[in-house]
């Protein structure tokens, strides 16, 4: 009897508990639960550092979202609340991982004489672009991006288009640097005729025989629109050519920049 | 719960999504008291030509050009600083009672409906704007990019393509590569890393919902066009509640549209075009919520809050927020209400740090925020080695050349013109935005001059800009019209009460073709990089310093 008791109470408050929660349930707006659902569409089955990070931002900026819209319109919260649980949902697709960016900043280092860093460049020579250019340039120079400092008896040299143009030193250093020892550019001026010599132009640096062993590290970065195609800068290791191009999507900072009176870049190829 | 315990409440009539406010007969109370901007106006023309006595070094200020800079930026510090202090002073000694005055309302002002269809076409049409601009400006032709590249004459450090990453193959600023690691956390595709841009993760949080279906360097430019839009649909919103019934809110939207700052950072994987947006949209929340009414609920100031904070998270944008609520707020909303959304929203800020610390190791160094505490105490250093010092950073981090880089000359007369053609209760918010938009850039200046901090005064710029392209307008028309002189009553009818006749005038052509050429020649300075031109770009990089 006591037992039958008991249990018909049970139900009987089971009863009265789902009702009344049936009713708080009506009184909680639709966007609400939109939003609970989109924070477990977000968070369920994911790793703990990312399920943390979209708590936060779906209960913070979705939730908060919805509850300020919810003051102003119930309709509006609701579809701001469906959008949110759209995207939530879509930001969980298997689909696009983030690709890492082809580096922008590496280096090669040029050890010994038998060792070459070529930069091809397709100049517009010949077109009314390079006629042009020429007008408006006070000079052209060629920027080599290397780790300093460079002494003499480093013996970095610049070859463009076979004829050896400068040994590098320290007082071609151009632009800033944090530090003695930073990459920094390294400014050479170039003549017109020397540049229409050969197309495309070939600028190459070498280390002279003779020059101090230790390494010089030449700068990489990656390569967006390269003039004379994706395989345009090579490295000869005494042994092989290779291109950073194909592989790292890159290059070497090798580049031809014309200047006005003023010393200011107007152009710079690549 | 309503917050207004002080004053007593005026029923605030409201008609459709109108916020009251006073009427110019109502004001003519106020008028006769003294106009905060005026005196500081006054006072700074007074003060400012005393600074050209104070540097002992006058090898910077050899030509006029730098002594016409110097005054100007020592007028407008001067004149910033004299009218806060008046607000402050007025925020103490005059409330509740000039609040209340300055809050009844007044139907005459409340905007005219604009029908649903009219509201959406437009709202359609900004956003084809905004998505015309971004596409002509992405990738490369990002000018936040372009004007990085050693070719614009002013990097020497950067390589041909410029301070660059590439994102799914397209070319874009170089900051976007230190957002990936976070994104990364988003989309559960990493651990969590720290970064310089750990306060920013609420930025990164939108984006991460979108790159999936768009890729990553395309959803930062949706992000950004979405915000880019909200912006203007802010500005047009705020233009119908604060200069009702005028062309206002439809050529500040045009202006926001096609906005130098957003076409500037549109293509940028950065956080500054949602930045901007929610700037604009918390003005437009504050207005919406009607937060400067006596009776304003304390949830709503939370609301308001908690959209200053989510701001926050995105940008330093909680800095000219909290400036604007309270510079603005002090004397018309009870400061337990602004107190709250103080709170609020450092409240989110720190919580996200306390957060994102403890949780996930972020480390929360660096970045623009270090950065501003050594800005600050830059000017600590410089106020206690005396008025001197001040000058010479006042010469060495120009705020003409700051402003005018933000917005170029032609913006700010039209501002300027739209600002004396308005009613006294839309100058004092429009001069509340620009104080609270021009601190903190003003304030950066002894670390770095940046155009893109200035470049939150735009709601107030726009819309100045606005009434002033309307003043123009309407003067034009003035001009040409010829009123018709009325036919006298016939004397048979001596009993006929004369109807009073309105000068009869030409169709509104003049109106059209100075709105259409000024409008026109705005937006195609603001494009003018299109056409090879990257001079203001530049100048919205790295400032006009000392130049004109």
């Amino acid at each position: 009897m006591v037992g039958l008791g008991v249990d018909r109470f049970s139900s009987a408050s089971q009863w009265l508990l789902l009702r009344h929660a049936a009713r708080v349930w009506r009184r909680v707006p639709a966007s609400w639960g939109i939003v609970a659902a989109a924070l477990i569409v977000s968070i369920a089955g994911t790793p703990l550092s990312a399920a943390l990070a979209r708590l936060f931002f779906v209960v913070v900026m979705l939730g908060g979202l919805v509850a300020t819209l919810g003051r102003l319109s119930a309709s509006v919260a609701t579809f701001t609340a469906t959008a949110a649980l759209v995207l939530v949902s879509v930001q969980r697709l298997p689909v696009r991982p983030v690709v890492d960016p082809p580096s922008s900043q590496w280096t090669q280092p040029l050890q010994g004489p038998d060792q070459v860093v070529r930069h091809v460049i397709q100049l517009p020579v010949g077109q009314g672009q390079w006629s042009e250019l020429w007008h408006r340039a006070a000079g052209a120079a060629v920027w080599i991006c290397a780790r300093g400092p460079l002494v003499p008896s480093d013996g970095l040299q610049l070859v463009v288009n076979g004829q050896l143009l400068a040994t590098i030193t320290e007082e071609a250093a151009a632009g800033p640097r944090p530090q003695p020892t930073s990459i920094g550019f390294y400014r050479v001026p170039v003549e017109r005729t020397l540049l229409e010599r050969s197309r495309p132009a070939t600028f190459e640096l070498r280390r002279a025989a003779g020059a101090d062993g230790r390494p010089i590290d030449i700068c990489g970065t990656f390569t967006y629109r390269p003039t004379a195609g994706i395989e345009s800068s090579t490295f000869f290791d005494g042994v092989v050519w290779s291109s950073p191009g194909p592989s790292r999507q890159g290059r070497f900072v090798i580049e031809l920049r014309f200047e006005n009176a003023a010393g200011q870049i107007f152009a710079a190829f690549y | 719960m309503a917050c207004a315990t002080g004053a007593p409440a005026v029923e605030a009539r409201r008609a459709g999504d109108g916020i009251a406010r006073a009427s110019a007969g109502q004001e003519t109370g106020r008028t006769k008291a003294s106009d905060p901007a005026l005196i500081a106006a006054t006072g700074a023309t007074a003060l400012a030509p005393l600074a050209l006595l104070l540097p002992p070094d006058t090898t910077w200020l050899q030509t006029w050009h730098d002594l016409l800079d110097l005054l100007c930026s020592v007028w407008l510090a001067l004149f910033l600083a004299l009218l806060v202090a008046q607000w402050l002073r007025l925020a103490v000694r005059q409330r509740p009672a000039s609040a209340v005055t300055a809050l009844r309302p007044d139907p005459d002002r409340l905007p005219a409906a604009t029908s649903r269809k009219a509201g959406a076409a437009w709202a359609g049409m900004l956003l084809a704007i905004c998505l015309l601009e971004l596409l002509a400006h992405s990738g490369s032709r990002n000018p936040f990019l372009a004007t990085s590249r050693p070719a614009s004459g002013i990097e020497r450090w950067t390589n041909a393509d410029g301070y660059a990453t590439l994102l799914d193959g397209v070319l874009a600023q170089g900051d976007g590569l230190f957002l990936l690691p976070m994104l990364k956390l988003f989309l559960a595709e990493a651990p969590p890393s720290p970064s310089d841009f750990d306060r920013r993760a609420g930025h990164v949080y939108l984006v991460s919902l979108l790159q999936r279906p768009l890729g990553t360097y395309w959803a930062f430019a949706a992000v950004n066009l979405l915000a880019w839009w909200l912006a203007a649909l802010a500005i047009w919103w705020l233009g119908r509640q604060r200069w009702p019934n005028s062309r206002v809110p439809w050529i500040a939207s045009l202006l926001a549209a096609t906005g130098q700052g957003f076409i500037f950072m549109a293509g940028a994987p950065q956080a500054h075009a949602p930045a901007f947006a929610a700037f604009a949209l918390v003005l437009a929340l504050c207005d919406r919520l009607h937060l400067w009414e006596p009776g304003s609920r304390l949830s709503d100031w939370m609301r308001a809050g908690w959209a200053i904070g989510v701001a926050g998270l995105i940008y330093l944008v909680h800095l000219p927020c909290l400036l604007f609520l309270w510079l603005y707020g002090a004397r018309r909303a009870q400061w337990l209400g602004l107190l709250a959304a103080s709170v609020t929203a450092l409240a989110i800020i720190l919580g996200w740090q306390l957060y994102a610390s403890v949780l996930l190791g972020l480390r929360f160094a660096g970045g623009n925020n270090d950065l501003s505490a050594e800005a600050l105490a830059g000017w600590w250093r410089f106020a206690r080695a005396g008025p001197v010092a001040v000058i010479d950073q006042l010469h060495q981090g120009s705020l003409r050349g700051l402003f005018v880089a933000a917005f170029y000359y032609p913006w700010w007369l039209l501002a300027l013109l739209g600002f004396v053609g308005s009613s006294r209760e839309s100058r004092e918010w429009a001069l509340a935005v620009v104080v609270a938009g021009a601190l903190p850039a003003m304030a950066f200046t002894t670390r770095f001059q940046l155009p893109r901090l200035a470049y939150f005064l735009y709601p107030a710029v726009y819309l100045l800009a606005a009434r002033g392209i309307e003043v123009l307008a309407s003067a034009a028309q003035r001009l040409t019209a010829s009123p018709v002189i009325p036919a006298r009553p016939p004397p048979a009818i001596p009993a006929v009460p004369a109807v009073p006749v309105r000068p009869a005038t030409r169709p509104a052509a003049p109106t059209l073709i100075v709105l259409t050429l000024l409008v026109a020649l705005l937006v195609a300075l603001a494009n003018a990089d299109l056409a090879g031109v990257q001079q203001l770009n530049l100048w919205f990089h790295y400032s006009q310093g000392n130049l004109w």
